[in-house]
């Protein structure tokens, strides 16, 4: 590799700044908004406990063994529901990644879009890499903002919180976020047409909102297979600050729905080990295999691709 | 002008400026270009000519690695443009046929663009007055008309100065003005070295232009057409003329004019200075009742080789 080929801090800044620049739509800050009223609504309304130990509420992951936790804890889980939950980010953020990734290439290849930019002198896998951040910056902006609105309710209500927690949490969400958008860019890559990419995206985003979780725990025996779906890494690592409080392995034996809002789980510990494979560090392994190796296919893909159909 | 391709050498006048060696580029079910060769100079500016559908816009996808030959390669100063990709788009500004601006970008925003990964330092507001669009320089480029969104394509072509300009059908869309715009810059490229190819099937601006015309038809290569050749122009005028007018020695292009049999006959670098000629004669007060041009004009070569490609059997 010669210097001139080696990539250039300005020309990567300049693409971000670009692409940031096309964000300038009308759309972008009524998804912002809508992220916020979710937040506030979870955090407002879904943040209840019921008063009875070793309740747990809308989630598996939070036993309520000790008394003194019924405090931000909840309200941060309250995102989390691995149930079928329209209130959980859990099943929303993979909707942000994927819209924002899916036309990234197909879209802008059917339009004559990429030889605008793929013309230029500037590896084809640069543009990518430069295209992703500017939209994982818009995807954590889009994340964050209405976790930070959260985390100023949560502290308004609850008078113990883990910021560092929190952050964590926050961090992950957006890392889950990313992973999707990586999946998004891929399938972008992959597809022959705009209609084709959106196909696969919604049978993804279908698959996406099976729950996963409780049959990983319930040992189910494909488990080992679904550890390594990037909802099962995103759970694992949102939740790591809370490894004192909860185990990884739990069985469920009893599951009332109370209401299709409110689901309450009660659990038994089949171990207070936490297996190496539920630990946060494969988490955040898988969930960065999740953000680069599709993007990495899709770089691949499209340095090899023709930019016109004929 | 980047340099790069002179001061590495590449720019040696015996290495073409572009390069196409036997290219041959099939879709699922047709041939677009078959074993097409083409070689222009450094300086150069090359015309390819030929119908809809001829695979003028397939030869420069290849060039510019848009497209992938099934056989063959194409060069710029050397550089392979599959292979050395990078190398042939740092001295290379293009526009493609179907140049397509960012709707939510303005034109300086594409400007700056071009400019950061080009590393050029010039500022965007220089490119954007050259091609007549400092009024429009903040105005989103999706609002443009065809004719700005081709000059703004054109702007982004000549960030960088570029040594090799391609240019898939710059015409394709302009009024007359923003024509004659995009042909005073392709001249003044070729004025500060660059080498120019561009496509199109309007044969007045390629007579205008180019030093060569490759004539593409069916994906073949037919012909190439030397337009710099002189032109031997016959012309009877009213009054018939007792003297050789000094101003049609003055005329760029005119190498010599003569008085045959009261018959003006002028020597021309080109068959196009036949219009200056013309002109000045009618500035000086002659009528002109008729011209004779000697040689075969663009024009009917082109049409010899569209006819000849004809299929009878289809027509």
């Amino acid at each position: 590799m010669t210097d001139a080929d080696r990539i250039r801090p300005g020309v990567v800044r300049t693409i971000v700044v670009t692409e940031l620049r096309r964000f300038k739509r009308p759309w972008v800050p009524l998804a912002l908004l809508v992220w916020i009223l979710v937040s506030v609504w979870r955090t407002v309304y879904g943040a209840e406990t019921d008063g009875t130990p070793e309740v747990i509420s809308s989630t598996a992951y939070v036993v309520r063994v000790n008394p003194e936790t019924s405090d931000a804890m909840y309200a941060v889980f309250e995102y989390l529901s691995v149930w079928w939950h329209v209130n959980s980010i859990h099943l929303l953020v993979p909707l942000v990644g994927l819209v924002l990734g899916y036309e990234l290439i197909v879209t802008e290849r059917e339009r004559g879009r990429l030889q605008t930019s793929f013309l230029l002198p500037a590896r084809r896998s640069t543009m990518i890499v430069g295209w992703y951040i500017a939209r994982g910056v818009v995807l954590a902006v889009v994340l964050t903002v209405p976790l930070v609105v959260g985390w100023v309710l949560i502290t308004s209500r609850f008078e113990t919180g883990d910021p560092v927690a929190y952050a964590i949490f926050t961090v992950a969400t957006v890392g889950y976020g990313l992973a999707w958008l990586s999946i998004g860019v891929a399938v972008s890559a992959a597809a022959q047409s705009a209609r084709q990419a959106a196909t696969v995206v919604a049978v993804l985003y279908c698959y996406q909102l099976v729950p996963i979780h409780h049959l990983i725990v319930s040992g189910d025996p494909l488990y080992q297979l679904q550890l390594l779906d990037p909802r099962h890494a995103y759970l694992t690592v949102a939740t790591a600050p809370y490894e004192h409080l909860f185990p990884r392995l739990h069985t469920n034996v009893a599951h009332d729905v109370y209401n299709w809002e409110s689901t309450r789980w009660r659990t038994t510990f089949t171990s207070e080990e936490i297996p190496a494979y539920l630990s946060w560090p494969v988490g955040v392994a898988i969930l960065l295999s999740w953000i680069v190796l599709p993007l990495v296919y899709a770089a691949r893909n499209v340095a090899d691709t023709e930019l016109v159909s004929q | 002008m980047t340099g790069e391709s002179r001061t590495d050498g590449t720019s040696d006048e015996t290495i073409p400026a572009i390069e196409f060696d036997g290219v041959t580029k099939e879709f699922t079910g047709r041939t677009a270009i078959d074993g097409v060769s083409i070689a222009v100079r450094p300086g150069e500016i090359y015309g390819l000519l030929g119908p809809n559908g001829a695979g003028k816009t397939t030869a420069i996808g290849v060039l510019l690695n848009v497209l992938r030959p099934t056989e063959g390669s194409a060069r710029v100063f050397g550089h392979d443009s599959q292979t050395d990709e990078l190398a042939v788009a740092r001295v290379t500004g293009s526009l493609p046929e179907g140049f397509t601006p960012y709707d939510t970008l303005t034109g300086r925003e594409h400007l700056e663009f071009v400019c950061g990964v080009r590393e050029d330092d010039t500022p965007p507001g220089e490119y954007l007055e050259r091609v007549d669009l400092a009024d429009a320089a903040d105005q989103r480029a999706g609002t443009y008309s065809r004719g700005m969104t081709r000059r703004l394509g054109l702007a982004m072509a000549l960030v960088g100065d570029p040594d090799v300009l391609v240019l898939d059908e710059p015409f394709a869309g302009l009024d007359p003005t923003s024509a004659q715009l995009v042909r005073s810059l392709v001249c003044e490229q070729r004025a500060g070295g660059s080498t120019v190819l561009f496509s199109s099937h309007q044969l007045a601006h390629v007579q205008e232009l180019c030093d060569r015309v490759g004539i593409l038809s069916a994906g073949t290569l037919v012909d190439e057409h030397i337009l710099s050749e002189t032109a031997r122009i016959s012309i009877t005028t009213d009054p018939p003329l007792s003297d050789v007018p000094r101003e049609i020695l003055e005329c760029d292009g005119v190498t010599e004019a003569t008085l045959e049999s009261e018959r003006l006959v002028v020597e021309c670098e080109r068959a196009r200075d036949r219009g200056v000629v013309v002109s000045t004669i009618v500035e000086a007060g002659y009528a002109v009742l008729d011209i004779d041009t000697e040689g075969v004009s663009l024009e009917e070569t082109f049409t010899d080789v569209v006819d000849r490609d004809v299929d009878p059997s289809t027509s």
